[in-house]
């Protein structure tokens, strides 16, 4: 069943994932390209998807914007995880006091709803993709420094890190060749399913208007464009609507059988 | 005087685990510490490596005090007192071979760097001692039998040449046969290297011919100390003697 479920997760992300890496080399058309007289196409051979209120080709948007989730997610939660792990180590190892200083102000952090984070931080420092990226990278620092912090933590007393500690080895080495392989697949786990929450967050930023900015794509903006024209179109919701449900959710899939695999895995260093 | 404590006590809360202990362990001397559940071997042993913090008293190592030590003495400590713990399979890392864990003591801080060919001659060289096929070296702790497993800690421990080896119930955990093959391999070991050895364990009947002495301990305290030979044919505390009889 979970192997299944594994499969599953893995062909609902190479649907992104392809038209995203596509896009890099190709698409249909230009993103910006308008052509006023084919203006709500509907389905054609000319434009697979059809296209929006300006003619442009919403195949070729969403590719773009493809890339821009898959990207700005991991990117964004590849250093919040970076720095995160650094913080849950530290805090994890160090004394009483640094430690409980680090543990607060990870859940003050936590304590704020993410979205509201991200969209303080976009306000402040300005909309666009590197703040937005740079917003949701913080958003993801108190999670993972959280969970690391508990999985060391977890680990701290088990024999074959008293054994570590006994055998006179440093505590970079300790993290790195013995915490590490234990915590890893948990980490990759939260990883996963953390990209998928990030491309919610940058759909929900662009689709408030602080994100990605027009003209560019992305799943949010996208989908705000679509919603005005609701009544009259409403199938335009449809292809970045049900992308961006087959993306998170291939994530999510992922993140709970990865988990599984990962453990088979273990010996990383040979 | 390689490894020795004066005055060691520890309290875990309202728990009383050692109180008032001295000892001292000779270059390439043996000895046993023995006593029932819950008297404070462990949190002794663990004293004297210098894992646990006493609450008061003193450890010696090579006559310096370990609290005091500078950076360089300390890290001279760290490697020359080895642990081998009670539970093998707990004590070596799950995810990584066997190759890997006992790769790892060359990597002990301050140790001059050592190829991985010189480790691997080094690391074959020791499973000869303790009896392993190399092929064990390609495992993980799950797929050893316990016997195995405990001579891999063994080995892990004593690889890197240390000065005091401390086993803490290093063969409870084994069947009856597999203990009486692990005490023979630990025997030839002695004869061969000028180590000094702490073998703690509940089993006095374990350690009676690998140690030159023995003390008794009950309640964190010491009871009876004395020669192995003494101790077993002569006991003086009746707490030892009730010791030896549960052992036979
Ligand atoms: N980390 C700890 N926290 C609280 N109490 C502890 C801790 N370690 C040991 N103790 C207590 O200290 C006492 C001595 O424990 P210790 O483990 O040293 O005994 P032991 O002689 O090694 O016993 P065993 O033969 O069962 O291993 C026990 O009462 C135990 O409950
Ligand atoms: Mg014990």
């Amino acid at each position: 069943m979970r192997k299944y479920v594994f499969i599953l997760s893995v062909i609902l992300l190479l649907i992104p994932l392809s038209l995203g890496i596509v896009s890099f080399f190709y698409t249909p058309y230009p993103i910006t390209e308008m052509d006023i007289d084919n203006r709500f196409s509907g389905i054609s051979k000319a434009h697979l998807l059809g296209t929006d209120q300006f003619g442009r080709d919403l195949l070729s948007r969403l590719m773009v914007a493809s890339r821009y989730a898959l990207l700005l997610g991991t990117v964004s939660v590849t250093l919040g995880l970076c720095a995160g792990a650094f913080i849950g180590v530290i805090s994890a190892l160090s004394n009483k006091w640094i430690s409980m200083i680090f543990l607060r102000f990870i859940d003050g952090m936590l304590a704020f709803p993410g979205i509201v984070l991200a969209m303080m931080f976009v306000v402040v420092f300005g909309d666009g993709l590197y703040s937005t990226l740079i917003a949701i990278a913080i958003f993801m620092i108190p999670i993972f420094a959280r969970l690391t912090y508990s999985l060391i933590k977890e680990q701290q007393h088990a024999l074959y890190i008293v054994a570590a500690k006994s055998m006179g080895l440093s505590t970079p080495r300790i993290v790195w060749r013995h915490y590490l392989p234990v915590i890893l697949p948990r980490l990759v786990t939260q990883f996963s399913a953390s990209i998928g929450s990030a491309i919610l967050i940058e759909s929900a930023l662009s689709y408030l208007g602080l994100g990605v900015v027009p003209p560019n794509a992305s799943f949010g903006l996208m989908l705000k464009e679509a919603q005005s024209f609701m009544l009259s179109y409403p199938y335009l919701i449809l292809p970045s609507g049900i992308l961006l449900v087959i993306t998170v959710l291939g994530l999510n899939l992922m993140g709970d059988t990865l988990n599984d695999r990962l453990m088979k895995l273990g010996d990383t260093h040979d | 005087m390689i490894l020795s404590c004066e005055h060691v006590s520890k309290n875990f809360k309202d728990t009383i685990a050692v109180k008032d202990v001295s000892l001292e362990l000779e270059e390439a001397e043996s000895i046993g510490i023995v006593g029932e559940s819950g008297s404070g071997k462990s949190t002794l042993a663990n004293i004297l490596g210098g894992l646990v913090r006493p609450n008061s008293g003193t450890v010696y190592f090579e006559g310096e005090n370990i609290m005091d030590m500078k950076k360089h003495n300390d890290l001279n400590f760290r490697q020359n007192v080895q642990f081998v713990f009670q539970s093998p399979k707990e004590s070596l890392h799950p995810y990584l071979k066997v190759r890997t864990s006992l790769r790892e003591p060359f990597f002990a801080k301050g140790r001059p760097r050592t190829t991985k060919k010189e480790m691997d001659r080094e690391i074959l060289r020791a499973l000869e001692r303790v009896q392993l096929n190399e092929t064990v070296l390609d495992k993980y702790p799950h797929q050893l039998s316990g016997g195995q497993a405990q001579r891999i800690s063994i080995v892990r421990a004593m690889i890197t040449d240390p000065k005091v080896v401390i086993f803490d119930e290093a063969v409870s955990a084994l069947d009856i046969l597999v203990q009486k093959e692990v005490i023979e391999i630990l025997k030839k070991l002695r004869h061969n290297i000028r180590t000094s050895y702490l073998f703690i364990t509940h089993d006095i009947s374990t350690v009676k011919s690998l140690t030159d002495r023995i003390i008794v301990m009950k309640d964190g305290k010491i009871v009876e100390t004395g020669k192995t030979d003494d101790i077993l044919n002569n006991p003086q505390a009746p707490y030892t003697k009730k010791l030896i009889a549960s052992a036979i």
